[in-house]
């Protein structure tokens, strides 16, 4: 019987595998993280740049964008997501999710069209909802009041992309106080009817991260892209504005050009929930394929096709 | 056994139902767990396994019983696989079924007319039994299985309460949903919608209006109790709802009622006006919580006893303060926490009381209040957002605190103790991040474990992150598994739902907002499969080496 020893072999592999399983600890330490930062001697001018690029560069005028608030308080994740195109200055499509439901959402210009699975495309007035004139980029710079604290962590890859890591921490009653701004005009309001908020919110903490490209360009390749921009590129003066209007910034010791595009933009908001530990509230953002040629968007006259 | 069957011609008829038995125990109890807990070297084994099963099967049987084998484990699937269909269409594909398991097994396995009737008869039994539930047959009987209790897309999932609220002996489960009144809404819209095809126009949100539903055991089933009393429905098992912050921070839970507080196309608007969306995030935080502090006169946590701890009375946490009286002495000190996790268990029979907070913290009361234990986000990341529970998991008089974190975060479940100095030792961390730690379920029977932990844990190898239910317990820096069903639920809990002494598990399938009681049994079920499988296969060599050589 020379099946007798793999017989008992195997039964007793079986047996094993079925009863006894024990389950060791992995490394038994508290962790010890500490992030390396370096201060930033001009972190006002560097935020502003890119600020400015993202507002004024043609290139940055169509970009694709995924980004979400979650929300994580104990083991419940409560989420709002994106995903769309971008075309400044006219509007934007996304694919859109709130509390697990999904919707799409339409703007261009004063057209504004919301999907929802029950309603299918509607259109939306304008007086019905409190929109902020549409500027995508402009009111990072509502973080201003706090750009002389930023710290600069090393530098990360974003899709392949070479970024400076710029970072701002606050507590969330500075972040209040010090900010002036419509969305927050309620919350003052609020906040001068009661204290309960007080403690709530010196017990906030706010950090703010930027992620900001430094794309390199030859001499070459800028005259490239002007010509495709239709510029007259023998006009060197015409060459030399549309440059510093597109924010290329020279670099003599390199002898590039730079620009500093923003990629990716994050807050976390920590903030104390009665009776539930903390909120970790995630706001995120990714920029990517800034200048697309694939990018475009339904007209509103495509739209209307839509409404029943 | 082939010559015997054909001499007593009535010992098929016991001998086919028996083996069919046998190998669906088989194969939902040893061969899908297997695969799943070892994958490839499971599946490996189970081929393995099999082809000693095959030889040793006498030859003249061999293919009949393959096919049997094969058919029967076919139609177990095809009959599942219809179950999603419903009325003519079910019974039309289930009568396809049946005429080709004949067919198949008269044409191809030329098998005789018991072992196919035993085929079709198995067939249709097999379509009463809940087969994604069959694995659970190792260890439990379903005691009960809720109805969709909410009915919506909203929430993934609610909370429930398992407490004997009434203290009548029996557990009552507590939660919320929709599926009882919507159901009746539903019915009147289709009727509606069969006068006039109107599709909606208005994609504002609208409130979601939740009901709390509460279920009692009548001695068969749990039955839901109409218009719970105050006496059931107290302000601390509303609470437990309220502190759940289901769809924080666009909804808001008021009265049962979910509210939205911005509508999806401002929220569009303002989140896609990149630069305002944490300020659009904060707005609606602030706007939640100032609704949910106005309501609590600005109380962020409150318990007026501690259960096991009757020192302590009228905690609270308010305006950045916990008060409170331990052995009548009042006391008030400053914190961060937000919430009061419970009393603690501390070396040298110190009396301490955990919180939670942006970081962990135990207060000790003798001689003086103060904060005597704490553990930092640096030394646990995620510590704020985690779940936590407390049990001498190590039977030292000493508690230890068992900490999960949420699903996307990047550590992994541990057991923390306190030591003397104020120090902690960390006694077990998961090598793996989704496993989480669920309830400790306490055995009244003092000899032996007095309690094994319930944890969620995903299969040994397998890639998935699904958890499966499990139970361990802990001995000198490992946890020994005592067993594990491949079923995966979420919110586990342990109660005596029946009052009969025994514990049952309560837990909720996820996606499905059903409830499913789970009663434990002690028949060996996974034994003797094994047990059987080894005599069958020892019983089958032997023949076949002594008679077929």
């Amino acid at each position: 019987m020379k099946n007798k020893g793999f017989f008992i072999a195997l039964s007793l592999v079986l047996v094993f595998l079925l009863s006894s399983c024990s389950y060791p600890s992995d490394a038994r330490v508290f962790n010890q993280q500490e992030q390396t930062t370096y201060p930033l001697s001009n972190p006002e001018e560097v935020l502003k740049l890119a600020i400015e690029t993202n507002q004024q560069s043609e290139i940055a005028q169509k970009v694709w964008f995924s980004g979400w608030i979650a929300n994580n308080i104990q083991k419940r994740r409560t989420t709002n997501m994106y995903s769309g195109v971008l075309i400044s200055p006219h509007g934007y499509y996304t694919d859109a999710r709130l509390v697990g439901i999904p919707y799409r959402y339409y703007k261009w210009d004063d057209y504004y069209y919301i999907w929802t699975g029950k309603t299918d495309w509607q259109r939306v007035t304008p007086d019905q909802i409190e929109h902020l004139s549409f500027q995508p980029f402009d009111h990072l710079i509502w973080w201003e009041p706090f750009f002389n604290r930023a710290v600069q962590l090393p530098n990360e890859k974003i899709l392949s992309k070479d970024t400076f890591v710029y970072q701002i921490k606050l507590s969330g009653d500075e972040w209040i106080n010090q900010s002036n701004n419509p969305i927050f005009e309620p919350v003052h309001a609020m906040l001068k009817e009661t204290e309960y908020l007080d403690t709530l919110l010196e017990q906030t903490d706010v950090t703010m991260t930027v992620w900001i490209g430094n794309d390199e360009y030859t001499e070459e390749d800028i005259t490239n892209l002007a010509e495709k921009k239709n510029i007259n590129i023998e006009n060197k003066e015409e060459l030399k504005q549309w440059i510093t209007e597109n924010r290329f910034i020279w670099n003599s010791d390199k002898q590039i050009y730079t620009h500093h595009l923003i990629y990716q933009y994050q807050a976390k908001i920590q903030l104390p929930i009665p009776g539930a530990g903390y909120m970790d509230q995630e706001i995120y953002f990714r920029f990517y394929k800034y200048d697309d040629p694939g990018i475009s968007i339904q007209t509103p006259e495509e739209m209307e096709k839509y409404i029943k | 056994m082939n010559q015997s069957m054909n001499k007593r011609s009535f010992l098929p008829f016991i001998l086919w139902p028996l083996y069919t038995v046998y190998l669906y125990l088989f194969y939902h109890i040893i061969v899908i767990p297997f695969s799943l807990d070892f994958w490839v070297l499971g599946v490996a084994l189970i081929i393995v396994l099999s082809l000693i099963m095959i030889f040793a099967i006498p030859k003249k049987l061999r293919k009949s019983i393959i096919v049997f084998s094969l058919l029967l484990l076919l139609a177990d699937k095809a009959v599942f696989n219809i179950g999603i269909l419903d009325g003519l269409s079910y019974y039309l594909s289930f009568a396809v079924i049946l005429i080709g398991i004949a067919l198949i097994a008269k044409w191809y396995g030329k098998l005789s007319v018991t072992p196919i009737t035993v085929l079709l008869i198995a067939s249709i039994l097999v379509s009463f039994i809940p087969r994604d539930h069959a694995p659970l047959y190792a260890h439990f009987t379903i005691k009960w299985k809720s109805p969709a209790l909410y009915i919506s897309d909203t929430i993934d999932y609610f909370p429930y309460v398992l407490k004997d609220i009434d203290q009548d002996g029996q557990d009552e489960i507590v939660t919320i949903g929709n599926a009882f009144e919507e159901k009746s809404i539903i019915e009147q819209q289709n009727q509606e919608t069969n006068e006039s095809s109107n599709k909606e126009t208005d994609p504002s949100l609208k409130p979601d209006q939740l009901n709390y539903y509460v279920f009692k055991w009548n001695g068969t089933e749990m039955e839901r109790v109409m218009e719970p009393t105050q006496k059931l429905l107290t302000n601390e098992v509303i609470n437990v709802f309220q502190k759940d912050y289901p769809g924080f921070p666009f909804l808001s839970l008021n009265d049962s009622q979910l509210n939205p507080l911005i509508d999806r196309d401002e929220l569009a608007e303002s989140m896609l006006q990149f630069g305002a969306a944490p300020y659009q995030a904060m707005a609606l935080n602030i706007e939640n919580l100032n609704h949910y502090l106005t309501t609590t006169d600005g109380v962020w946590d409150a318990k007026e006893e501690i259960i096991n701890y009757p020192a302590f009375r009228d905690i609270k946490i308010k305006n950045g303060m916990i008060t409170g009286y331990y052995n009548e002495n009042k006391f008030e000190l400053k914190t961060t926490a937000s919430k009061i996790v419970g009393g603690i268990q501390l070396p040298n029979k110190i009396e301490g009381l955990l919180l939670q907070g942006n970081s962990l913290d135990v207060l000790t009361f003798t001689p003086e209040p103060k904060l005597a234990y704490t553990l930092t986000q640096q030394q646990i990341s995620d510590i704020t957002t985690a779940e936590l529970i407390i049990s001498d998991v190590d039977f030292d008089q000493v508690d230890e605190i068992l900490l999960s974190f949420p699903t996307n975060s990047s550590n992994a479940s541990m057991i923390i103790k306190p030591k003397t100095a104020e120090k902690w030792e960390l006694i077990w961390k998961a090598k793996d991040k989704s496993f989480r730690f669920e309830d400790i379920i306490r055995h009244n029977d003092q000899n032996g474990k007095m309690s094994e932990i319930i944890v969620l844990d995903k299969s040994h190898i397998g890639l998935q992150p699904i958890r499966y239910l499990s139970s361990y317990n802990y001995d000198t820096h490992a946890l020994k598994r005592n067993w594990k069903v491949f079923q995966s639920v979420i919110n586990v809990r342990s109660g005596d739902v029946d009052g009969d002494g025994k514990q049952e598990l309560v837990s909720s399938l996820y996606g499905t907002h059903q409830i499913l009681i789970l009663q434990p049994h002690s028949i060996p079920v996974t034994m003797i499969i094994i047990g059987l499988t080894m005599l069958l296969i020892t019983f089958g060599l032997y023949r076949r080496i002594r008679y077929e050589k």
